[in-house]
Parts: C-alpha cells; structure tokens; sequence
C-alpha cells in the first residue's frame, strides 16, 4: 500500500475517533514525525487579532525549549498562512531566515514545511514541519501533506462549534438558575443574598461580593459578600474599582471586565500600621451596568476546580457567565432598588405627614398668641415639650442689630415632672385642644423661675465671625450641628462650658428673608444624640416661628396705625365739633353784636350829652367799657371761627414767636423760668401775625401756668424737608409735668380746663388758628415730665400755592352765583 | 350836603346811625330793607352819594341789594356794615366798596363814610 494512503487513513481514523479535540490534533501531529523525515512537526492557531501565532501542539510532545509559545505573525510562517500557499524553505540556515530560526521552536532544523490551517471559510492556523535535513516532498506528498491540514482544520472547526454550543448551554443553565432566584423575591435584602449565593455557586467560586453606589453622593447602598471573600475587599478593591479609578475600570469593565490572574496583593488599609496583607491568587470583577443613578461591581473569588478541590484560574467562559450574570441581575437589583427607594420614601412622607401635623399645632398655637411677648415663649415651649420636639433646653436669641450683639429674649428646659396631670396625654388631643396645650404650658412655664435663668439670661454673643457658632448662625443663616463641642475650634469654649454642651444645634429665624434671631438647642439633660431630622424639624419650626415673629410685628404696626387712626379721627370729629361750635359762636354774634351796637352807641350818645354831669358820665362809660369788653370777646370767639384772611401777609416766624414770648416776659419772671431759645434757619410763613401771635402767646401761657414752681422752656425753630411736604415747625418744649394720658384727649376740647379760673379756649384756638394756616399741631406728651407742643406750617412759598388753588375755586364759585 | 342812604333791618340802629351821622352834617335816609333801598332809589331826588347797608335783612337781603345797586348806579359807593365779621375778607367779591363790622364805637364806620365820599 502507498505509504501516503497509510499515513492518510491513519490520520482520518484519528480525526474521527471519539478521543477529546486535543488528542485528536496532537495524536495527527504524532502521525507526522519520522514520516519523510520531518523530526518535528508544530500546529500553531491564529489569535482572533491575526497578530500573532500561539503553539497549540507540537509533536514529540518532549521538546525542550525556552518556553515563549508565541510567533509573530509578520515571518515567512505568517504570510504562509495569510496567502493561502504552502511554503517550503530548504534550508534555514540562509541569512534571511536568521530572525526566524532564532525562535527555540524552530532552532537546530535545516528546512521547514508551513502548510495553512484552514477550510473554506476561516484561518485557524499553520502546521510547520521541520527536519534537520532537506525536506523535498513531491507534487503527492504536497497533496497529502495538503490534506492532513485541513483535516486539522476540521478538528480545530469542530472544536470551537462544541466549545461554543457548551458555552451556550452553560449560559442557558446560569439564566435559568440565576433567573429562578431573583423571580421568586422583590425584597431587596433577599434578592442580595440570593444573588452572591448564586453567583459563587455558578462559577464554582469560594466567595463572591456585590456594591452598589449611588453615583452622585457615593453612598453604598447595597454591600454583600457571600462565602470566603478578603476583608480587605471592601474597603480596597471596591474603593480603588469605583472610586479612584472608578471610572476607568467601569469604562475597560463594560468592555472587557478586569480580570486578574497573577496574584494579587493588597495592602489592608485598616491596618496600614501592621502591614497585614492578604494574599488572593485569582479575582474575576465586572461592571454592573444600571440605567439609573448608580454603579456596581459583582466579584467573584478563587476558583476552586471541580475534581480535586484546588484552586484554579477562572477561565473565558467562566468571565462570560459573570456577565451574563451581571447583566440578569441589573435590571433586577435595579427594580428592588426603586421599589425599596420608593418604599423609603413613603415612609419618610408618613414621617413627614406626622411631624407636619405637629409643626401645624405649634404654628396654630403660635398664631393665636397675637402678642409679641407670649410668642418665643410659646416657640420654645414647643421645642422643649415632650410632645413638641423634645429638646432639653431651647434658647431665642434676637439680634440688636445697633449692637451688635445677639441677646436671649426667651429659653425654655424640659421638665421631666412637672407638667400638668389634668392634661390628657397629646395623642388624645385634638389639633385645637392641642393649640391651647400649647398654650397654657406656656403660660404655667411664665410663672416658673427656672434655674436656668441664671445661666442664660445675660447671654451676649457678639454678631462677629469669631464669635462662635451662634454668631456664625445667623451671619451666614444657615444651621449648624456641632457635635463634640470641646473638640471642634469653631466654638465659644466659654459659653459652651456655661451652657454646659457636648453637642447642639442652632437654626437661624428669618423673617422676611432676613435673618432677625437664632434658635439654639441642646440636650444637655438627656444627652440624646441630636440628629439632621431634628435639625431639619427644627429649621421648619424656625421658619414659622419666623413668620410668626413677623405677623406678631406687623399685628403691632397694625394696632398702633389703628390707633393712630382712631386718634386721628377723633380729632376730626373733633374739628368738626369746633366747625359746629364756631357757627353757632357766629350766629349768636349777630344776635348779641346788634344789641350791644345799639346800647353801646346811645350810651355813647347818652354820654356826650351829659357832658359836664362827671357822675353820671362815669356811670356811662361804666357802661361803654363793659360793652367793650363784651365786644371784645365776641370778636375773640369770632375770631376763634373765623378768618380774615384778606390779612395774611409772608412772616419770619422767628419774629413772631420772640414777640409772643416779650408778651409773656412778666409771667417768665414770676415764675422764674428759664428760657433756652433756639432760632433756626427758617423760610418765611404765611399768615395772619396776630393771629400766630396768639397761637404762641396761649401755648407760653399754658407752659408757665404748668410750672408754677419754676422750670425750662425751651423754644425751638426749625425746618424740615419730608417727602410730601416741608415744615417751618417750633418747638415749645416745658418742664411742667405734662398731661395726664387719660385727660390727653380732651385738650383740643373748647372748655376744657384743668384750672381754676381757666376758659379751656387757649388750645383749641391754637388749634383752629394753626390747622387754618394749613398747618398741624404735634404733641409729645412726656406724663410726669413736661410736655412739647411742635406748631408746624408750611412754608409761606407753599401756603400760596394752596392758597392759589382754594382761592381760584371759591372765585369760580361766586362767578356762577353772580351770573345766576 | 352828602347824602348817605342807610339799609339796616333794626330800628333802633337805623336810629342811632341817622343821629350820629346827622350830628356829623350829613343828610340822613334809612331804609328797612333792600326793597325799600331800590324805590327809594328810583326816585332821582332821593339819590344819596354814598349807601351803608346790612348784609341779613328781611326781604332781599344785603348781597343781592348790592347787586342791583351795582348794575344801575354804579358810581354810587356801597359799605356794607354787618355784625358778621367772617366775610369781612369777601366783600371785594361782592364788589362793596368797604366792609366794615358793626361796633357800639362808630370811629371805624365814620371813617371808611368819609373816606369813600372824598373820591
Ligand atoms: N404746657 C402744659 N402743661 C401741662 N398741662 C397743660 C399744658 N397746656 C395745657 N395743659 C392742660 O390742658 C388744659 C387745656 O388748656 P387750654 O389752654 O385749652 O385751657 P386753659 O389753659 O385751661 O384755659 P385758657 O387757656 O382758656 O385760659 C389745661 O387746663 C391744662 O390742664
Ligand atoms: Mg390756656
């Protein structure tokens, strides 16, 4: 038989038999030695990337060589193999083959054979056979050697489909295992545990771990190890993986996942001073790809081998079915993380709701304390109470913005015993019965001394940087935790170790975006660690007490308007009442004056014709003086009523005012009271002088008659330009004690008097001559001190102007009534 | 000899006024109320050179007198002569010549007569 149909039929008979794919190539390369003189014969693949050839088999199986498995693929071997054509070099020790021959595999041999490894479709590799002496195979043994190849070819085909399907039905048992476990849980907790169990379990690894961060905070919420894993793991790799190199190895481990087969050495960072290492020889790591916010890595740890227990490397395969599990659990870990996310958050609602409907009590009970001196009481209370947030001591500190310095204005201690056992407990309580809880704890809390008084009551925090904490609160209205007190530089040493604090907290109170004050708490009693829900509860508490703080202010701005309202119509019902009075003052003029015209005016007749009888003469002009006198007075009460404004001319009130005090000189005198005079830089007046006059001669009056014992007037001119409207004002200021609050209101009445032989006419007329001028009439009333009357006109450029406008109006006025 | 016309409702200042201006060499009319002041003065002989009137009267009172007065003999001077003395700064609006508030002493009423008699 043809030694070539031998060695073929030997050669197919391999390549069929039922031995594993190796024994078959290696068992076809066996069949190659000593055949046509070929010493050695040498199956290298192709790597996927066509770079370089790797040995797969060689053939004596003996062969000593220097141990690099690998060929460039850029040698005559390479191009063989690309180009599709055998090549036969008979004799290597040619100077172009020097680099090749230079590789162990093929040093020591005279000529080489390089057949292609290949079939119709793919390049595996190259078979290269090598001989000491020249190999010179005919045109039959080119065809058989041909053959031999891609029967090669064939095996290495058919391995790789088996390798794959194999792979593929490892794949199929891992998605059905590892599917059945996390199908059968949502809980999040679970699916974890059953995760790394699994895991371990598939790859047939001793341990196994999985981390998940939230990406942007870093925080880990999910950390799980399952059999025997470093315990420098956490800490080390998953540190190193997803932080500091995080994102390259998330990055190369979506890619291709990084694996690690040389042993790997880690330093535990937990005992840097020991120097404690662990060793673990293989680690097999992959990237958990989520689509929300987070990132992950499933590691698993030594393989142990299935037959004989020890540890193995982990293979392609074993890299695959990592993925293919980290890729099932993803979206599964995902949806417990969302559902639990979700849950948690539900819970934190509820939370929210609760604590929401307690803030709502204490704001209701804030809100029906409409004074502003119940109010930070009630606040502390609050905060203090059991049933409110239940801190050992709160303290209100408010700003004094001239000074500079934050003062206590409220604090409040829980007391353990003290609260009042007629009171049902607060969960009974229904939201108005707990506002008025509130409430009447405040109220029994005012009565309290507390001891705490001494402690806090002279507080002074200087509103500076350097200050403390406190200070800091409220220059940078933000809250603050502290907590170790005697470990943090920040704080006031000594005002910690007077409150006596290890740890507190402290919210500033805005009102109007604007912080007015700083709400400090501690629990210096229960020693109850403070925490970022309190701190958060109490912001929301300090925000409406805020807004309490401030509606307090406004309800006082509002009260105190009210009453200024309230004064200022009383006044103009009062004005209106002096309207009434002065018309009726002039009817009654015209019915006295044209009775006294006649009687005076034949007196006066009378008395010219008796001229020469003195007696009866004097008995005349007792009568004319008399009515004089009452002519007078009714010109007084006329002139009360009445304007004649045809007089009005520009005046230097400071003139004016001089003259009404000469008038007064006597009374100064007697009285010996000082005078302190002032005259200010003031435009010109507009008005009737006499009249003005009079305004200062009544109020001098009053001034002197206030102090019958002596005393300081002081008289002030001035001017000031207000926003509306500028006033030429004086100022009569006395020492007489002032007026009682309670009479305040009557002054401005027409006979109103406190005094003996007094008209009560002085200040109304002041009034009605002042208010006539356009002018108005102030009053700093200082009870038990003196008193100031700031008599205010415009300035005459001013009082022309609306003189004008009043003027052209009654003109228009008496034109129609003319034309009628 | 002037002739003053004077309108006052009261007979016993018409009285007084008539005496004393009589004593100061006038020739004297009175009359009771504004009609009577507008036939007295339809009659030419009775045309006086200066008039002194009341403002309240009954019938047509002092304002409205004034008015008629100053349409058909505008030459003639008008004091109004009134115990109200707020509308002492108006009577320029009525066009009277003089204002002048009624007092027992007549010093301030002769006066303002012979001033408006000399023009
Ligand atoms: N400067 C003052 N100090 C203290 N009380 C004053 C002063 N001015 C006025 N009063 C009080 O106001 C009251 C009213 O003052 P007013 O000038 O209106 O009347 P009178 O001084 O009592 O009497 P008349 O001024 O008419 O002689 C006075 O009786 C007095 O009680
Ligand atoms: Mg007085």
């Amino acid at each position: 038989m043809d030694r070539g149909l031998e060695l073929l039929k030997k050669v197919i008979q391999v390549a069929n038999s039922s031995i594993g794919f190796d024994d078959r190539l290696q068992g076809i390369l066996d069949l190659l030695i000593r055949k046509e003189g070929v010493e050695r014969a040498i199956l290298f693949s192709m790597t996927p990337d066509h770079e370089t050839l790797e040995l797969k088999k060689i053939s004596p199986r003996n062969v000593l060589w220097d141990g690099s498995p690998f060929l460039a693929a850029k040698t005559p071997i390479g191009d063989t193999i690309h180009n599709h054509i055998p090549l036969l070099i008979p004799r290597l020790n040619r100077k172009e083959h020097k680099a090749l021959v230079k590789h162990s595999l093929l040093k020591g041999f005279n000529s080489l054979i390089v057949l292609p490894v290949e079939d119709d479709n793919l390049v595996y590799g190259g078979l290269c056979l090598l001989s000491k002496q020249s190999l010179k195979p005919d045109p039959g043994q080119w065809e058989l050697l041909d053959l031999v190849a891609r029967e090669l070819a064939g095996i290495i085909r058919n391995s790789r489909v088996y390798t794959e399907s194999k792979k593929r039905i490892a794949e199929l048992s891992v998605l059905y295992q590892v599917g059945k476990v996390i199908g059968s849980t949502l809980e999040l907790d679970d699916l974890i545990e059953r995760v790394v169990a699994i895991t371990a379990q598939v790859i047939n690894a001793t341990g196994s771990a999985l981390m998940i961060l939230e990406k942007d905070s870093e925080t880990v919420v999910v950390e799980r190890k399952f059999g025997s894993v470093p315990p420098s793991v956490k800490e080390n790799i998953f540190r190193d993986l997803l932080d500091q190199k995080g994102n390259q190895i998330v990055n190369r481990g979506t890619t291709s996942p990084s694996r690690n087969r040389d042993a790997l050495t880690l330093k535990d960072k937990n005992h840097q001073g020991s120097g404690e290492t662990h060793q673990i020889s293989s680690f097999m790591c992959i990237a958990l790809n989520f689509k929300g916010p987070y990132r992950g890595r499933l590691c698993v740890y030594e393989k142990i081998s299935l037959g004989n227990g020890t540890t193995v490397y982990f293979s392609e395969e074993d890299l695959s079915v990592l993925s293919t599990i980290g890729n099932i659990i993803a979206s599964s870990l995902e949806n417990a993380l969302t559902f639990q996310k979700i849950e948690t958050l539900a819970r934190k609602n509820e939370w929210m709701v609760r604590n929401l409907s307690t803030l709502y009590q204490i704001d209701s009970a804030m809100m029906t304390s409409s004074t502003l001196k119940d109010l930070p009481q009630i606040i502390l209370e609050a905060i203090t109470l059991k049933e409110g947030l239940g801190f050992s001591r709160a303290i209100l500190l408010l700003a004094d913005e001239d000074k500079k310095i934050l003062t206590p204005m409220a604090w409040s201690i829980q007391r353990e015993s003290d609260q009042d056992p007629s009171l049902k407990k607060r969960d009974h309580l229904t939201g108005n019965e707990l506002s008025g809880y509130f409430v009447r704890q405040a109220a029994q809390i005012r009565n309290i001394r507390q001891e705490a008084d001494q402690v806090v009551h002279d507080i002074k925090v200087p509103l500076t940087k350097e200050s403390g904490i406190l200070a800091r609160t409220f220059l940078e209205g933000r809250a603050f935790l502290v907590d170790r007190v005697m470990e943090d530089p920040r704080i006031n040493k000594e005002l910690a170790k007077r409150l006596n604090l290890d740890s507190f907290a402290s919210v500033p109170i805005y009102a109007k975006d604007k912080v007015v004050g700083v709400i400090e708490v501690d629990n210096f009693i229960n020693k109850r660690p403070i925490t970022e829900e309190d701190l958060y509860l109490l912001s929301m508490l300090a925000h409406q007490a805020g807004l309490a703080l401030e509606n307090a202010r406004l309800y006082a701005f509002i009260e105190k308007t009210n009453n200024e309202l309230k004064v200022a119509r009383e006044r103009l019902i009062e004005s209106e009442k002096m309207v009434a009075i002065g018309e009726m003052a002039s009817g009654l003029a015209h019915e006295i004056r044209n009775p006294l015209v006649s009687i005076g005016g034949f007196v006066r007749r009378l008395n010219k014709k008796f001229s020469g009888d003195d007696q009866v003469q004097s008995y005349f002009q007792v009568i004319i003086n008399e009515v004089e006198r009452l002519e007078k007075t009714l010109n007084e009460i006329m002139d009360f009523s009445q304007d004649p404004r045809g007089n009005y001319r520009e005046w230097d009130l400071n003139r004016i005012v001089e003259e009404a005090l000469g008038l007064i000189q006597r009374e100064l005198d007697e009285g010996q009271i000082k005078v302190q005079k002032q005259w200010g830089k003031i435009p010109k007046v507009f008005g009737d002088n006499r009249q003005l006059g009079h305004v200062f001669y009544n109020l001098f009056l009053n001034s002197c008659q206030a102090m019958p014992q002596g005393g300081l007037l002081t008289v002030r001119t001035y001017s000031d330009k207000g926003a509306e409207r500028s006033w030429v004002t004086c100022e009569i200021k006395d020492t007489g004690g002032g007026i009682p609050p309670e009479v305040l209101h009557n002054i401005f009445n027409p006979f109103f008097t406190t005094k003996v032989h007094g008209s009560g006419l002085g200040l109304p007329i002041v009034h009605k001559i002042v208010t006539r001028h356009n002018g108005e009439v102030d009053i700093d009333n200082r009870p038990g001190e003196g008193i100031s009357f700031l008599i205010k006109f415009p300035s005459a450029k001013e009082a022309r102007q609306q003189l004008q406008r009043i003027t052209t109006i009654r003109e228009e006025n008496h034109e129609t009534d003319i034309n009628r | 000899m002037k002739r003053i016309l004077i309108a006052d409702d009261e007979e016993a200042l018409q009285r007084l006024y008539k005496e004393e201006f009589e004593d100061e060499g006038y020739e004297v009319l009175v009359a009771g109320n504004g009609n009577e002041v507008i036939s007295l003065l339809e009659d030419p002989s009775h045309l006086p050179d200066l008039i002194v009137m009341d403002i309240r009267m009954p019938g047509m009172n002092g304002i409205d007198t004034l008015r008629i007065i100053k349409e058909k003999y505008p030459r003639i001077p008008v004091i109004l002569c009134s115990a109200y003395s707020e509308f002492k700064q108006d009577f320029s609006v009525w066009a009277s010549d003089d204002y002048v508030v009624k007092s027992s002493d007549l010093t301030e009423l002769k006066e303002a007569v012979k001033k408006h008699l000399k023009e």
